[in-house]
């Protein structure tokens, strides 16, 4: 082996070593991708640009992708779950589509004007950049966990097309030690990715408190932390009748267009989402984490009120289903954390408070009002808001003491 | 040296495996197995690994000589007893990140019994080594307690001169690529298991099949059990949060198994309350199924009940509501913010139903759409008579368990 070719396998086989360690700490995707290009360019690669694509389980991003430039630095795009195979977004005449249609791992392409044209007219615009040489290779992750079930193509891994300026083009030494690298990244990202995806679900699915939590670890079985706070009750109205009334697809509809309207606004609030049961939401405003939760609370319930008449208003336009909602909030210690069987968990919240919050939510017909506020929200309250009015005091099923009971003007 | 070349092709080999669905214990077999035959002789390894996990405490990959390879999964509890008398523990407590104990020689009290079993095997030589996932962490710093992302591997060597010094060289060479590789490979399997874990099997399969498009819902006739904990409420006044907590986790872990048993699957918990369903998905007969998981929770509710009440610890009861019908089931809520769940005029009627339990004094009422069926082969089926319920159209025969 000649001294240069000999030089750069050591460099290599160093960027390969550096590229598994980010891997094990866990380094951004970001940092960990310019980092290993300049090391590339550092070791004789002539590397004009690099793109990294990889499919995610994300609920909306369908993909991302890294584009990094030699000069420019690395600019990161999320391709919406709908989106991402569009053809009118140049995919259908891309070199990437090729690839992962094709049986190969690799699709190389010089970039030396020729009388022929170009199989791809993506070419013609890096030529006219100044590229000499491309390179487009996909590492293949193991189907079964990310493996689609819709009709897109599967390929489920990475896919990276390196770009290359300078006279030469790519040498067959450089197209080897990218070769030779590819394990290394992709395991590293692979490793990343998949704790990306288990994230970006968990955060879906159990919202962003619960999620951290359990990738923080503090998720062992029965573990719980009592914690003070605002508990939230979110129904639509007359929605057993409309469920009746409407075919299964516009249920749905109207479901999410007033969840998908009322949930950012507890969240923004940093209120967190604990579940859906049906036409109705719970959720929760620790003191914690949200400072005055009381106010906080009885704020994202008016911004919660307009929200849904502008969501009714829209619909009622468009002769669409509509209806109104009601809403309780009450507050107390609860417990707050991992309850179930060892096989199967749930985040909830228990505790006498929450008892006492369903039964105020359950009050508002027998009140006649849509906004049902419990004492302990209210009075603290009253001094800075003139809207918060007394409906008397009662007595709720399988609570000791008589409960006053508030409402919004 | 051509053991160099060999001992890189391995490590390389160990990154290429990594990507594959090839399981973890078939990984270290395959190391194992390369790493003797370039001549670095391992008679047996333990890697060891503490993922974040509600259930797992650690899982240990492990091959020897003559069993080949296996894999041990520790829950928090059986984690604890084998963690403290480990030399990991000892190296984890000292904040070393290697061992080397050679088990020849003498009359070496030894102090781990482990060693001392490796010894009357044979072996001859140990080397432990801990690789850290997060840079400069002082591992003496870290709460033994929580998980954290450490990988441990143990080499054992029964060659009459143990491990030589390009034998360590060769090991702390290939463990930077395999643990990287577990990492990957446990990250996926976790990942897998807190989808199931959260969502119930099928949900979590749905998710990472990748069909988990904001509102996607399917159509299907299902049964529908609404079950609550009776007695929670009153009790959650005077005992404390943790005792309450490990009382409804009691049931709950009694409980679940009975319904996945019979095909049915957990949508969620609500406080002292579950939401399940036994779809047709899983072929047939899911209404009788149905009927009779919650025959079947009746019993083991007993059980657990007599268990405690002899422990002296509160027992509580249980209402059961089954019903059956058309519903939708899927992704429901905002685009960032979603939930498995069922929705449909048959939820809110047996939500109603469950209501009823304590109007009729039955904790066990069965809507007509589950019983009239199934009335020749379950003969403990009652009329209760017919109902108006709250909300839903007409009136509905209602049973019970008798």
């Amino acid at each position: 082996m000649s001294d240069t070719r000999r030089i750069e396998r050591i460099a290599i086989d160093e960027i390969i070593d550096w590229v598994l360690q980010q891997g094990l700490y866990g380094t951004h995707f970001e940092p960990l991708l310019v980092q290993m290009c300049e090391k590339l360019v550092a070791a004789g690669v002539p590397l004009w640009r690099v793109n990294f694509s990889m499919r995610t389980l994300h609920p909306e991003i369908g993909a991302f992708a890294y584009r990094w430039k030699r000069v420019g630095g690395i600019l990161r795009e999320d391709y919406d779950r709908h989106a991402v195979y569009n053809p009118d977004q140049g995919w259908g005449s891309s070199p990437l589509k090729a690839l992962m249609e094709s049986e190969s791992f690799e699709l190389r392409h010089r970039l030396t004007p020729t009388d022929e044209p170009f199989p791809f007219p993506m070419f013609d615009e890096l030529v006219e950049q100044g590229a000499t040489d491309y390179f487009a290779t996909q590492v293949v992750f193991d189907p079964g966990v990310t493996g689609y079930a819709g009709t897109e193509p599967p390929t489920a891994g990475m896919m990276i097309s390196w770009t290359a300026d300078g006279p030469d083009g790519f040498s067959d030494t450089d197209l080897a030690a990218i070769r030779r690298l590819l394990p290394a990244i992709a395991l590293a990202l692979k490793s990343n990715g998949m704790e990306q995806m288990a994230d970006d679900l968990l955060a879906a699915y159990l919202g962003e408190d619960a999620a951290r939590r359990v990738m923080s670890g503090s998720i062992a079985r029965g573990s719980v932390d009592a914690i003070e706070a605002v508990i939230l009750y979110f129904d639509l109205s007359g929605f057993t009748k409309l469920s009746e009334a409407l075919p299964g697809p516009e249920i749905i509809d109207l479901l999410n267009a007033y969840f998908g309207a009322v949930v950012p606004l507890i969240e923004d609030r940093g209120g967190n989402v604990l579940k859906f049961m049906g036409d109705g939401m719970l959720a929760i405003f620790a003191r914690d984490t949200v400072q005055n939760s009381e106010a906080t609370a009885v704020d994202a319930i008016c911004a919660i009120r307009d929200a849904v008449d502008a969501v009714s208003a829209a619909r009622a336009e468009e002769r669409l289903a509509y209806t109104g909602c009601t809403m309780s909030a009450h507050a107390g210690k609860v417990l707050y954390g991992n309850i179930g069987s060892p096989s199967r968990l749930d985040f909830t919240v228990i505790g006498p408070a929450v008892n006492t919050a369903a039964r105020i939510n359950a009050m508002s017909a027998h009140v006649d009002q849509p906004i049902v506020i419990g004492a302990n929200v209210a009075r603290p309250l009253l001094q800075h808001r003139s809207d918060i009015v007394s409906l008397g005091q009662y007595r709720l099923r399988g609570v000791s003491e008589r409960q006053e009971l508030f409402t919004l003007d | 040296m051509a053991q160099d070349r060999a001992i890189a092709e391995i490590a390389q080999w160990v990154t290429d495996e990594a990507l594959t669905a090839a399981p973890p214990e078939a990984l270290v077999e395959g190391l194992c197995l390369r790493l003797n035959a370039a001549g670095v002789g391992v008679f047996r390894a333990n890697i060891a690994i503490r993922p974040i996990h509600p259930v797992h405490g650690a899982l240990a990959f492990r091959w020897h000589h003559q069993t080949g390879a296996e894999h041990e999964v520790f829950s928090h509890d059986t984690l604890q007893d084998a963690w403290v008398n480990s030399p990991y523990h000892y190296m984890h407590k000292t904040g070393t990140t290697e061992m080397r104990q050679r088990l020849t020689g003498a009359s070496q009290a030894d102090r781990f019994a482990l060693l001392q079993q490796l010894r009357d095997q044979g072996a001859t030589d140990y080397f432990a080594a801990s690789i850290s996932f997060e840079p400069g962490t002082n591992t003496a710093k870290m709460d033994p307690d929580r998980p954290r992302n450490i990988i441990r591997c143990s080499w054992v060597s029964n060659d009459p001169d143990g491990f030589s010094d390009s034998d360590l060289e060769a090991l702390r060479q290939v463990m930077s690529p395999l643990a990287l590789a577990l990492a990957a490979k446990t990250a996926q399997r976790i990942a897998r298991d807190l989808m199931t874990i959260y969502l119930g099997a099928d949900a979590g399969d749905r998710v990472l099949s990748g069909e988990i498009g904001h509102g996607s819902v399917t159509e299907m006739r299902t049964a529908i059990l609404y079950l609550d904990l009776a007695g929670f409420t009153k009790l959650s006044e005077r005992l404390p949060g943790e005792d309450i907590i490990a009382m409804l986790n009691d049931y709950f872990t009694a409980i679940v198994p009975v319904i996945d048993r019979f095909g049915g699957q957990v949508l969620k918990f609500m406080g002292d309350g579950l939401l399940a369903i036994f779809s047709e998905l899983g072929g047939g007969a899911s209404r009788l199924n149905a009927l009779d998981a919650v025959a079947e929770i009746e019993t083991v509710v007993e059980n657990v009940n007599t268990a405690r009440q002899s422990a002296g610890r509160p027992a509580a009861g249980f209402t059961a509501a089954l019903h059956a019908g058309q519903v939708l089931y899927g992704n429901i809520g905002a685009p960032e913010r979603m939930d498995f769940t069922v929705i449909g005029p048959a939820v809110n009627t047996a939500a109603r139903i469950l209501e009823m339990c304590k109007a009729l004094d039955r904790h066990i009422l069965v809507s007509e759409h589950v019983a009239k069926p199934a009335l020749l082969d379950r003969p403990r089926l009652l009329s209760l008579g017919q109902y108006g319920l709250r909300g839903v159209q007409g009136r509905q025969e209602l049973f019970t368990l008798e």
